[in-house]
């Protein structure tokens, strides 16, 4: 790397983390306001440890997830092998709402999707939750699942049919196999989305009901809260742990390639 | 399971994104059109007149597109060099630094908020180190102003600019850079004449992916914005959450959504002639 | 228009040293090549005159002026890249005239120059196309014409011909020689492929592991190889160690029991040499050497003929078709080797 390089990626390295360290420094400061001087206390953490509220948020998010990248996964992965099979309109049709998903604010596709449910009748509600995050989550794992299956070498496929193996076992045991890693690194982001997306639960979870980030929107409202930093750091690591996993789906990817 | 029978695997997901997305936007515009019949739920047509009675919501309507596009171009002059920086090292590096990149966002976007709230507070970190340059009392913080609310979409677009620019980058083979030099270009014009134009249509992508959200968005000046930070994703947010009027809601929410891809155009169809021709990359 | 000097240019990579003392020197307007397979550090040595890499130790001088430590935008080279490096985004007028915009001579200048170099090189109805739009040996010939329009002291050329297709490389191999000729620009070709080499350059270098084996006239690198590698590497050879004798006063060699008159410096009675004998200087006849033919390959209008010697010892023969055609696999016959085609090398 050349000597600019190396001022331009560290400039923009510290502007990127500048948040988090603060965040993890102030995680472990006895300070209730967030200012200097800085003294070392682990107080936040069991702070954290006895706040319910938190607790119980973060269960309620971890759960909400869970259900969310099960259905979006499998919707989405079967809506990928649909589409990578066809080539007509259709095909760009389908391409254009998943961009539009992911490119309209939230706050848009929230009131849409909150007014459907009104309409309906089922309104606000854990159900509506569900299906608003799944929508929400759909194209990230339809768009991996798909560019995966698009990249599947069809020699592979057509060896197994030389072989013998019907259309439906060639996909069991050549297309899904391979396609594995992508299909649970898609699950892995369906989660994460989920776990993070403040604006939809903010508008299809009935009041009172809170995710992890409706909870910590709430609290942060009124200031300054210690024991969100804690929290925080605590979700890094997670987030850390959980991309390290990723890391390893795809080198096993890389795997079944050789 | 042939080719033609797949089909029905499409159904769930279909059935979803049409129910969640198409349709109640659908439903939305032609109700707000009186085209509909008055779904209590939905915009009426009164709702227009309702919005264009004062200029408030227009003003906020500009108020909230100008900040999308001020942090979008914030967030591009922060983004271009890393992005550059990092197609230019060894692969294995880059892998390293792009996962570097992406890591902060895999976090809750509140979170990130509060790391700001914290960073940007009164005889906070940041503040207190300002302050040592005797230019500012550490009392003081931009917080709470629309300038944090600014700054907090900018950090917001950095990991999806600085990726998009990479992408565009890798793609710019050294050596049209090494035949640029040895015509006798300086940096500057290899910027201009090599680099812009042919980085230029992903990052028009990027950046229509990063200014819609941003001038969508209501938490961030919540949050950090103060009284002066109100932007018309706050006041939509309002009138679902605290006033309870989803049509007006809504009919709000469908002026944002024209307003911004009016914008995401507009800009597109005047930049055009700085990259026609470079898709051929 | 000028005289290149490379001086003992050394250049290190971390730990591997790349380049080891290399000097080249180019007379004003001739065209020379630096012959070395992958990894020689040709390519290397190509950047640094380029400009790109800074030496360890050495200078490169331009009409004797210090140019070492020149920035590439400075430096008067022109360059063709093997991936000919066209702008994408710019026709290929533009794309030539991309250099006189960057010296901002007027419009009615760079008009009439990009004019002639489209003319040089034959491209004037595709000057408002687009590199995609080009075929491999048009894009290399645009690269050529770009690089010229700026008339430069010295034309490089990085392995211009190996991306293109083996019918359009002799045709733009042609091209490369008649612009030479036409502009007179000193020039260095940058190559692995000895062919073009020796078709293009007057003199060559021949460049291994960084060191340079032998720095000569074309005809002297295929006829009078300096070392075994060398002539192993520029052509096919046979290959036969021998023992200096003397005989009559004169030191002769000898294979398959017939003697054959040596000179050179490795001449000396009681030198163990290797000998080195091209396959086209041996010729198929009525008497001689005793031979079986063992195995033809056609090649078109050549063929070679794989033959085994008395002892065991294999021999491998250029001719004509026609030749070739006289005989078969099997057949007993002869071969005759002159004397003079016999060359005698040190045992590396």
């Amino acid at each position: 790397m050349t000597k600019a390089q190396r001022i331009v990626v560290s400039s923009v390295g510290l502007i990127l983390y500048a948040p988090l360290i603060v965040v993890i420094i102030m995680s472990f400061n006895r300070s209730l306001y967030g200012t200097f001087p800085f003294s070392f206390s682990l107080k936040w953490y069991s702070h954290l440890l006895k706040s319910d509220d938190l607790l119980i948020a973060s269960s309620r998010s971890i759960w909400l997830s869970f259900g969310v990248a099960l259905l979006a996964t499998t919707i989405g992965t079967m809506f990928a092998v649909w589409r990578v099979s066809v080539k007509s309109v259709t095909g760009l049709a389908s391409d254009g709402i998943l961009l539009a998903t992911v490119a309209i604010p939230w706050l848009i596709l929230g009131i849409a999707m909150l007014q459907i449910f009104n309409l309906i009748g089922i309104g606000r509600g854990i159900v509506s939750a569900v299906i608003g995050n799944v929508a929400v989550v759909l194209p990230y794992v339809v768009f991996v699942v798909m560019a995966r299956l698009r990249g599947l070498d069809e020699n592979l496929i057509e060896a197994g049919r030389s072989l013998g193996a019907t259309q439906l076992k060639s996909f069991c045991r050549i297309t899904v196999p391979l396609a594995m890693p992508s299909i649970l690194g898609s699950a892995l982001l369906a989660f994460v989305v989920c776990f993070n997306n403040f604006t939809i639960q903010y508008f299809l979870l009935p009041l009172g009901v809170r995710t992890l980030p409706l909870e910590i929107y709430s609290q942060v409202r009124t200031g300054y809260s210690p024991a969100i930093n804690a929290l925080a750091t605590v979700v890094l690591l997670g987030t850390v742990l959980i991309s390290l996993l990723l890391e390893r789906l795809g080198a096993g990817s890389k795997r079944f390639r050789d | 399971m042939t080719t033609k029978r797949r089909w029905f695997l499409s159904l769930p997901g279909f059935a979803i994104l049409t129910s969640m997305l198409v349709l109640p936007l659908l439903l939305q515009v032609l109700t707000s059109l009186g085209l509909a019949k008055n779904l209590s739920e939905f915009p009426r047509a009164d709702s227009w007149r309702r919005i264009f009675e004062s200029t408030l919501y227009l003003r906020l309507l500009y108020k909230s597109i100008w900040t999308g596009l001020v942090s979008t171009a914030i967030a591009i002059v922060i983004a271009w060099p890393a992005g550059w920086a990092i197609s230019r090292v060894p692969k294995g590096t880059q892998k390293v630094l792009l996962g570097a990149v992406i890591l902060p966002y895999l976090v809750s976007t509140i979170l990130l908020i509060y790391g700001f709230f914290v960073l940007l507070a009164g005889n906070g970190p940041l503040m207190s180190v300002i302050s040592l340059t005797n230019l500012v009392n550490a009392d003081s913080s931009i917080l709470y102003t629309h300038t944090s609310t600014v700054l907090m979409l900018a950090y917001e677009a950095l990991p999806v600019l600085i990726l998009v620019i990479y992408a565009s980058s890798e793609s710019i083979d050294q050596a049209l850079i090494d035949s640029a030099r040895s015509l006798g270009a300086s940096r500057m014009q290899r910027f201009f004449h090599i680099i812009l134009p042919l980085t230029m249509p992903g990052l028009l992508g990027g950046s229509a992916l990063v200014f819609v959200p941003a001038a969508g968005s209501f938490v961030e000046s919540q949050i950090l914005g103060g009284p002066n930070g109100i932007l018309l994703g706050n006041v939509i947010s309002d009138q679902i959450r605290r006033i309870n009027d989803p049509a007006f809601g809504a009919a709000l929410s469908l002026m944002l959504l024209s307003g911004v891809l009016t914008t995401a155009f507009i800009f597109g169809r005047i930049l055009k002639p700085l990259y026609r021709r470079s898709n051929v990359v | 228009m000028a005289r290149l000097e490379v001086c003992n240019v050394s250049f290190s990579y971390g730990d591997t040293r790349i380049l080891n003392d290399v000097s080249i020197s180019i007379p004003d307007g001739d065209f020379h090549a630096l012959l070395g397979s992958s990894g020689s550090g040709k390519t290397t040595l190509l950047r640094i005159i380029a400009g790109f890499l800074k030496p360890d130790s050495g200078t490169i001088l331009i009409n004797g002026e210090d140019i070492t430590n020149v920035p590439p935008e400075h430096r008067d080279i022109g360059i063709v890249f093997q991936q000919y490096a066209l702008f994408p985004h710019l026709t290929i007028w533009e794309n030539i005239a991309f250099g006189l915009r960057m010296r901002k001579l007027s419009k009615i200048e760079i008009t009439q120059k990009v004019a002639k170099a489209l003319e040089l090189v034959r491209l004037e109805p595709s000057a408002q196309k687009l590199p995609n739009e080009l075929s491999g040996g048009q894009k290399q010939r645009a690269a050529v014409a770009r690089a010229l329009v700026l008339e430069p002291s010295l034309l490089l050329l990085d392995e211009p011909l190996s991306a293109l297709d083996r019918k359009i490389r002799g045709e733009l191999r042609d091209e490369l020689a008649r612009v030479h000729r036409q502009t007179d620009t000193t020039a260095l070709l940058v190559t692995h492929d000895q062919e073009e080499a020796l078709v293009l350059a007057s003199e060559i270098v021949v460049i291994e592991n960084g060191l340079v084996r032998q720095s000569d006239r074309a005809e002297n690198i295929y006829g009078s190889p300096a070392d075994l590698w060398v002539a192993g590497f520029v052509g096919r050879t046979n290959q036969f160690r021998s023992v200096c004798k003397l005989k009559n006063g004169e030191i002769v060699v000898s294979i398959a029991n017939r003697d054959f008159l040596v000179s050179g410096p490795q001449a000396i009675e009681g030198n163990e040499v290797m000998l080195v004998v091209r396959p086209e200087e041996v010729s198929i006849s009525s008497d001689g050497i005793p031979v079986r033919v063992k195995e033809i390959r056609f090649m078109g209008a050549t063929a070679q003929v794989f033959l085994t010697l008395i002892d065991g010892c294999e021999l491998e023969s250029l001719v004509l078709a026609p030749v070739a055609r006289k005989i078969a696999v099997g057949v007993e016959t002869f071969v005759k080797i002159d004397s003079s085609s016999v060359k005698i090398l040190a045992l590396t």
